[in-house]
């Protein structure tokens, strides 16, 4: 009886067999040195960089012109703040005229509705105290 | 340049202070043929010439640099073997590190493998590809590089039965594909 994993091995070294490896690079002793130095020659000279940039960072002195710009920068936005708080400023103006006039509007309304009342009421009592003017009263 | 052949396998690069390093890089590159067919079989057959150059440089480089680490307990191409391990797995999780991240625009669909008895090779390979990388790496030691269960436990730092363990999973895996086209 055969062995299921034979046929497994068997079509694994037929793959490994039909799949040899493409014919790459020859290494020799120089060109590994020429690959180590290099590699080392591109560390040390990323460390370099890295160190000279972080120098210049820390090191940078101040800029005259980054200064002005800065102060440009500034003084247009407190134009921009002003100008903003004059638009909410009026804005809550303009609200709070608008709800005084409709106050104001709806009191008078209910001031002249008394008025009105008190008038009718003024006409109203001299009938009401005559009895010879009332409308109940028999003729 | 050509390489001469390695010269006796443990005495080569064993810490040898009269030996000069000219002999120990061609010691070194002598076995890069080797580590060439070990890292294209790891790989899954699949690789590109100039990656299969890349892996090697990156063992024999990794290799120069250490070789004052390397005591002479195991032979220089045992040594040299785990280093390939080591570096052909930091490859092999890179590449899936990059497919994963910009690999989705990409993507194909998932090809069945082929039905035909008569490409049994075929469908090997196309299994072997689907497989993890660490169940390639056994399968390859045992059954391509015919390494025995305790050298191979000693290059990938295990013990003999998680060797045997992995071994027997990696197996089924590459049956489970062998019958069916399912992702591993």
């Amino acid at each position: 009886m055969t062995d299921p994993d034979d046929a497994l091995l068997r079509s694994l070294a037929a793959a490994d067999a039909t799949h040899p490896p493409s014919p790459g690079a020859e290494f020799s002793p120089h060109g590994l040195r020429t690959t180590i130095a290099r590699q080392r020659r591109r560390r040390v000279a990323a460390a370099l960089a890295l160190l000279g940039l972080a120098t210049f960072a820390v090191l940078r002195p101040p800029n005259s012109s980054d200064a002005e710009a800065a102060a440009d920068l500034a003084s247009e936005l407190s134009r921009q703040i002003e100008s903003l708080q004059r638009v909410t400023s009026d804005w809550t103006a303009r609200t709070h005229a608008a709800a005084a006039h409709e106050a104001a509007a709806t009191r008078s309304a209910r001031a002249a509705a008394d008025l009105r009342i008190e008038l009718a009421y003024a006409r109203a009592l001299p009938v009401l105290a005559n009895p010879r003017l009332s409308p109940e009263q028999p003729r | 340049m050509s390489c001469p052949p390695l010269l006796a396998a443990a005495d080569d690069v064993r810490a040898d202070a009269s030996r000069a390093p000219t002999d120990v890089a061609q010691a070194l590159c002598s076995q890069a043929p080797r580590l060439r067919r070990l890292v294209h079989r790891l790989l899954g057959w699949r690789a590109a010439a100039d990656e299969l150059d890349d892996v090697v440089q990156d063992v024999l480089l990794k290799a120069w640099n250490g070789r004052a680490s390397f005591r002479g307990e195991a032979s220089l191409a045992t040594w040299l073997t785990a280093i390939a391990l080591s570096t052909t797995a930091s490859h092999a999780r890179a590449r899936a590190r990059w497919r994963r991240l910009f690999g989705w625009f990409d993507r194909e669909p998932a090809q069945p493998l082929p039905s035909t008895d008569n490409d049994a090779s075929q469908r090997a390979a196309a299994a072997m590809q689907r497989l993890r990388h660490d169940d390639r790496e056994v399968l390859v030691l045992r059954y391509l590089e015919q390494r025995a269960i305790p050298e191979i436990a000693e290059l990938l730092g295990c013990t003999r039965p998680a060797v045997d363990a992995r071994l027997s999973r990696a197996r089924q895996r590459l049956r489970d594909l062998l019958g069916g086209t399912e992702e591993p």
